[in-house]
């Protein structure tokens, strides 16, 4: 598999995507009544251009986003089970989610209305990134990140933070329990063009970086200072890194909500195809990564159509077995 | 020249290195040997920067401390005690990494060469994980002379600094390493080595360092320094030194009674 292959692969899904749902409405015959001079059909327009594409790249940009994470953290950590929800990302974006929606009310109603439906988001994003600021806080002493501390760490915050969630839930209504059960399940389905135009940028940003990071990660296998020893400027790259995932992860659970799994599963997958080297696994990782997703969402829109199955459940019931299969598999590899 | 000055190294508030004047030069092999806990580790940490000392570490007459690492890693290679990779890297993979220290469009024979003369021709393709601990040390080690090929460039010497290099191999692989180095060292570069085996150490170094409480005993050629008196002073038994049948390398018999 390559990176050709596996554009083409990313190309048929999208295809798919945009085909799959409850109405007829299909790439082909959009552009068949476009090459024949009609006029596109109102409904069809709505269907593709405000529904399914908007889907289609929320969808390329939060897979690409979790599986290249996936794969950096797991580098960094150099520990194949390593994803980052570990270092709090997920923990902390979920919190401020969940801030938004129960106290979001309590806003002055000026603000309210100025931040609108990107309550949620913003609120996500930014407790993604002050739980990974905290956490890189903690873990770093005199200029050196400790793994152990940062992973204990982030057991720390995430029942810091659940605790924090679980008060909040305490005190929600029902119709925001709604809304809760259904961010933390993770989905697609609240594709808009707005969505993408938060998330986007920040995301192509962090995955632009990671090029840049693949060669220091090959180093950093052999550990830190061997790392070190050969030129590499660790601290950097590390910064560098934990930058990286944040912004592409905490964007990512903003705009999608809790979609699990896809950080290990992708990363674990490239390297039995083509081998551990950063070089060619971050690149792939974000195609696969984008293909895996678009392949569970259309399954969760089709598999109890015409209602559908939050995506989180379906990278879940795909993701956990496949976890504790690699798990199981790396037993004696793993001294944690 | 790689040299050391009044070396103090604390850990955990306890002074594990002393005052410690270290100098190496390069057409030699350097050993460091000592007793467990003497500081030898300790003294290839500084000289590596994997620890925060305070005295002056200079290679060349350039300060280690404000060398840039891409530069320090150009001239000095280091193979650290033991080394777990965390991905399934094959054999070809790792020793490449030694490219990654300036040296990357080198032609992809030199991985091939630096397996070859660890005795690992042919394993190119094999995953590292699955070896023996005896074959992955020498890959690191093929690893460690790829990144330090030329034992002379622009810059002067090129170095090997090696912790316990033949730790885990058997008597002939260790002799093999130890060729290795020897020809490095002759054909003008650097090598450092902390080593446990005092007759092997005795047979190929040039220089040695006794280490004993964080502070030098002796350093010199190994007649001078593997002496009786010292080395009982320092090991803390009785370790009779006679002349190797070969030549005059000094030779040490341990006893089994000679425990004081």
């Amino acid at each position: 598999m390559s990176v050709f292959g596996l554009s083409v692969l990313l190309l048929l899904t999208s295809i798919a995507s945009l085909n799959a749902g409850a109405s007829g409405t299909s790439v082909w015959s959009v552009l068949s009544q476009a090459l024949q001079g009609e006029a596109i059909s109102a409904q069809d327009r709505i269907i593709l251009f405000d529904i399914r594409i908007p889907r289609l790249l929320m969808g390329i940009l939060v897979g690409a986003a979790l599986a290249v994470s996936g794969a950096v953290m797991q580098g960094l950590f150099r520990n194949p089970l390593a994803d980052p929800g570990l270092v709090g990302v997920g923990a902390g974006a979920g919190l401020g989610a969940i801030t938004a929606i129960v106290l979001g009310g309590a806003l002055p109603l000026a603000l309210q209305q100025s931040l609108g439906y990107f309550a949620v988001p913003v609120a996500a994003f930014l407790g993604g990134w002050a739980s990974t600021m905290i956490l890189y806080r903690i873990s770093t002493h005199r200029g050196r990140t400790s793994v152990a501390v940062m992973l204990l760490g982030g057991i720390a915050l995430a029942a810091l933070t659940g605790a924090l969630s679980g008060i909040l839930i305490y005190m929600a209504d029902d119709a925001q329990l709604r809304d809760l059960t259904f961010w933390g399940l993770g989905s697609l389905a609240g594709a808009t063009w707005d969505k993408i135009w938060l998330a986007g940028p920040l995301i192509l940003l962090a995955l632009a970086a990671t090029p840049f990071l693949a060669r220091s990660l090959n180093a950093l296998a052999l550990g830190e200072a061997p790392a070190a020893h050969l030129g590499i400027p660790v601290q950097r790259m590390k910064n560098i890194s934990i930058l990286s995932v944040a912004a592409a992860v905490g964007a990512a659970v903003a705009i999608s909500g809790g979609i699990g799994f896809v950080g290990i599963v992708v990363p674990h997958l490239l390297r039995l195809m083509i081998g551990p080297d950063h070089r060619y696994l971050l690149p792939n990782a974000a195609l696969l990564g984008a293909t895996l997703l678009l392949a569970a969402d259309i399954i969760s829109r089709t598999v109890i159509a015409p209602a559908e199955l939050p995506i989180g459940i379906v990278t879940a019931c795909l993701g956990g077995p496949f976890f504790l299969w690699i798990l199981l598999r790396n037993r004696s590899l793993l001294d944690l | 020249m790689f040299e050391a000055l009044n070396i103090h190294v604390s850990l955990a508030g306890k002074e594990v290195l002393r005052g410690v004047d270290f100098r190496a030069y390069p057409g030699q092999i350097t050993a460091i040997v000592g007793p467990n806990g003497s500081g030898k580790t300790t003294l290839l940490r500084a000289l590596t920067q994997e620890t925060a000392y305070t005295g002056s570490i200079t290679l060349g007459g350039d300060d280690i401390a404000v060398l840039p690492g891409w530069k320090l890693a150009a001239r000095r290679a280091v193979l650290p005690q033991a080394s777990r990779i965390a991905f399934p890297f094959t054999v070809y993979e790792v020793v490449r990494l030694g490219l990654l220290a300036g040296a990357e469009a080198a032609q992809d024979t030199r991985v091939s060469d630096a397996l070859a003369r660890v005795g690992l021709g042919g394993f190119e393709g094999r995953y590292y994980q699955e070896l023996s601990g005896g074959e992955q040390q020498r890959v690191q080690f093929a690893r460690v002379l790829s990144q330090v090929w030329e034992p002379q460039g622009d810059d002067g010497p090129k170095w090997l600094i090696l912790d316990e290099p033949v730790s885990s191999l058997d008597i002939s692989h260790q002799l093999e390493v130890m060729n290795v180095l020897s020809r490095y060292a002759h054909a003008g570069g650097g090598v450092i080595a902390v080593m446990h085996d005092l007759n092997l150490t005795a047979m190929y170094a040039d220089q040695i360092a006794v280490l004993s409480g964080g502070r030098i005993m002796k350093q010199g050629a190994p007649r001078d320094v593997l002496t009786e008196a010292l080395l009982s002073e320092t090991y803390g038994c009785t370790l009779p030194v006679g002349v190797a049948p070969s030549g005059d390398a000094p030779f040490i018999l341990p006893q089994a009674a000679s425990l004081r």
